[in-house]
């Protein structure tokens, strides 16, 4: 019996043999928010049509090396990283369902607080726990958000929380967009089981089973505009056989819908020239850094098998810290440490007893995503003395959980630290704060470069989603988040994608008028 | 409906005859060993880094190829050391390495940091290295999606299983021994 693969119907330029498609809704994008919009608008009765920008992989894909997967599913082959004081690495996935494909599973809704102040502070007074549990509910049934089976959590994720459990601090069980994961610990480099419910499994086989297509390596360039309003784009396609992108296909659509993330959003819109009279278009950038944080125990941990994260520690929230298990296959592993040549060969023998995970904060002060020379996309974002303080406590506290689970040495992303063993090597931690150009950082979670707010100086889109300044043209994804929030951001993003799908539906007659 | 993998043919790259040597000097040095193992896996890791690279975008494929000149001629022109990378002896130049790595200066040790994560990772996923370590990822792949073939085909079975996903909250959380009762588990969970 093999692992049934999604239904997609999937569509490339040579099968397409059209250069001009009609149709109600183009979405540019098939990730998290993409997916999301576009399956609630076919289900609606709406002719849907996605343009991705990546290729299509099916589970056996990912049973490979891990570069061969990072080099081919990842916006620019994984090199992606952002300038500023301390690059950040950070990635992206370009493939049909996004970075869901290459993501860790976490499910969790948009905390209370959170969106209380999305209420104050930028007039998203519709967007309330209670209007939005029904949306939270949907969303988990159709990507099956739920807790991992017993006994696949793996031991990386059990030790973690044997240390909080000593110290009394508080951890969740994860909710997870999986059936039967069976903890290979590859989420990052794609579910080689199939057990991972990233958008190509859900979502996208909605979107077919209403009438929906997707064309693959399609590269949306152009947003048509006429009269103020949005009316279709324009796309590149890639040529499979030769790498190159030489056809054009233009979509005509009643309503366009941009879900191409956190970078590439307002990275289309500044290219187009359009939406931004506000100036917020890739301002209000911000990316919950992270950092690792390793333990080397006397017990074999054996990090590849488990899930990639079974638990989080949820003490230090209102703080903005958030610590957490986070496993990694070998080769990964391989680059935790600054070692090389035969000590790294010694490192990895030892490997087997190696816990690894992370300390991730709520940012401080925002970056920015903007055009440079020649169109040259930059993406800048500066960690603040006020982020590092939280990562030196972060990492403090997680060292501190590790030590209570007995390891022996604890290893941090700060350069110059030495192994952390006892309460000493912590306390020096603060006598002594590592500096931001010594600290290795890493994110996964990009968002806020498109804000929603009720007013249109403030924010690019309203509260449905729709671009202030053009109407019919609307952003679900990461970028509209007006704040940080604190945890895992899929959830949200396929929430609010959700919320914006049913005004769409709720108001089609006025669209269509205004598109007619 | 079509759901057969898609990928972009690229021309493989190639490293030219003064980058080359540099690159396998730079893999020669930074590849694990062990006192019973030095594997025989520098061809095979510069093909793979030859892979990954003709992916990369153009202004990654510019950085790297000058972070390879860098470490090739830096030495010399910063009159630290007259001789170039390639022409060190291997404790030189693992001595010079490590002289990116323990910079206070940021862009030295981003340098090293890059190359670290260019052949490590590549190295680390060679049959051989993985056979060593006793990792063999393929392997382990293979043994997990068995167990959720299993787990499948036995959630199909049970006809009051409905055939799609529960709902969050919706039920128990299972065991995968509830399920597996009657058929037998290929191998343990949680690593024992
Ligand atoms: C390693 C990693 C682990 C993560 N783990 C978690 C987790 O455990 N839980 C969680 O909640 N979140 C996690 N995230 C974050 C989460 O996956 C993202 O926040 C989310 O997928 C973003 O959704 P999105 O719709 O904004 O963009 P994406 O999911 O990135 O989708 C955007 C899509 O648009 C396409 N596109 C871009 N430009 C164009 C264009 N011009 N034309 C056509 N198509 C285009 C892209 O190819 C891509 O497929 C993780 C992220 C990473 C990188
Ligand atoms: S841990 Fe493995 S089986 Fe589970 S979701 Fe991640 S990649 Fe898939």
């Amino acid at each position: 019996m093999a692992i049934p693969e999604p239904s997609l119907r999937i569509v490339t330029f040579p099968e397409l043999g059209q250069t001009q498609i009609d149709t109600d809704v183009v979405v540019v994008g098939s990730g998290a928010g993409g997916a999301a919009v576009a399956a609630e608008l076919a289900e609606g009765g709406l002719k849907v049509l996605v343009l991705e920008e990546g290729p299509y992989f099916t589970t056996q894909d990912f049973r490979t090396d891990v570069t061969n997967v990072i080099t081919r599913t990842m916006r620019d082959a994984g090199t992606t990283i952002t300038i500023g004081r301390s690059p950040v690495q950070y990635l992206e996935g370009r493939c049909v369902g996004g970075t869901t494909v290459i993501n860790g599973g976490m499910c969790w809704r948009t905390p209370d607080k959170v969106l209380k102040r999305w209420g104050m502070e930028h007039g998203l007074t519709r967007l309330t726990s209670k209007s939005l549990q029904p949306l939270f509910e949907r969303v988990e049934q159709r990507i099956s958000a739920r807790e991992q089976d017993v006994g696949t959590e793996g031991k990386n994720s059990l030790v973690f929380q044997r240390g909080c459990e000593k110290l009394g601090y508080k951890t969740v069980r994860n909710i997870r967009n999986q059936v039967h994961c069976v903890g290979s610990n590859d989420c990052v480099t794609g579910c080689p089981t199939g057990a991972k419910q990233s958008t190509a499994h859900t979502y996208l086989t909605i979107l077919c089973r209403y009438g929906g297509s997707i064309v693959t390596s399609a590269k949306v360039e152009k947003i048509r505009v006429e009269g103020g309003k949005a009316t279709g784009v324009v796309a590149r396609i890639q040529n499979l056989e030769t790498g190159q992108w030489d056809k054009t296909l233009a979509v005509s659509a009643k309503i366009v819908v941009l879900s191409c993330g956190a970078t590439q959003t307002p990275l289309l819109l500044l290219r187009n020239r359009i939406g931004n009279r506000s100036r917020q278009v890739g301002r209000n950038f911000t990316i919950h850094p992270n950092i690792k944080i390793s333990a080397m125990f006397d017990e074999p941990i054996d990090t590849m098998r488990g899930a990639h994260q079974a638990f989080q520690c949820r003490e230090f929230q209102d703080e903005g810290i958030l610590i957490a298990p986070g496993g990694v296959s070998p080769p990964l592993m391989s680059v935790a440490t600054d070692l090389f040549g035969a000590e790294h060969g010694d490192f990895m023998l030892k490997q087997r007893y190696l816990a690894t995970g992370g300390v991730l904060v709520d940012d401080f002060a925002a970056g920015r995503v903007s055009l440079g020379p020649f169109g040259i996309p930059l993406v800048r974002y500066d960690i603040t003395n006020a982020d590092q303080h939280k990562f030196i406590r972060g990492a403090a506290l997680a060292a501190e959980i590790y030590l209570a689970a007995g390891a022996r040495e604890v290893y941090t992303a700060f350069g110059g630290v030495g192994p952390i063993r006892n309460g000493d090597d912590i306390r020096r931690l603060f006598l002594y704060p590592p500096k931001i150009e010594h600290t290795e950082y890493f994110t996964a979670h990009l968002m806020g470069t498109c804000r929603m707010d009720r007013d249109p100086t403030r924010g690019v889109v309203d509260e449905s989603g729709q671009s202030h300044d053009i109407r019919n043209l609307f952003v679900a994804d990461a970028s509209i988040l007006p704040t940080p929030i604190g945890v895992n951001p899929q959830e949200t993003i396929m929430a609010l994608a959700t919320h914006i799908a049913g005004d769409v539906l709720n108001n089609w007659k006025t669209y269509r008028q205004v598109a007619a | 409906m079509n759901t057969t993998s898609q990928s972009v043919k690229t021309a493989q790259y190639r490293f030219g005859r003064f980058t080359r040597p540099i690159v396998l000097a730079v893999i020669g040095t930074m590849k694990p060993r062990w006192n019973d193992f030095d594997p025989p896996i520098d061809e095979e890791v510069c093909a793979h880094i030859e892979r990954d690279f003709s992916r990369f975008p153009l202004r990654a494929k510019i950085m790297i190829l000058l972070m390879f000149h860098v470490i090739q001629w830096g030495g010399p022109l910063a009159r630290r050391a007259p001789v170039p990378f390639t022409w060190l002896s291997p404790d030189a130049r693992a001595d010079r390495l490590r002289g990116l790595r323990n910079s206070k200066r940021q862009l030295p040790h981003l340098i090293f940091k890059a190359l670290k994560t260019m052949v490590l990772i590549v190295c680390y996923s060679r049959p051989s290295v993985e056979q060593y370590l006793g990792l063999v990822r393929s392997d382990w792949q293979m043994s997990r999606l068995r167990l959720r073939e299993q787990l499948l085909a036995v959630d199909r079975k049970r006809a009051k299983l409905p055939p799609t996903p529960l709902p969050l909250g919706a039920a128990d959380t299972v065991h995968p021994d509830d399920i597996l009762q009657d058929e037998p588990v290929l191998l343990p969970y949680n690593g024992e």
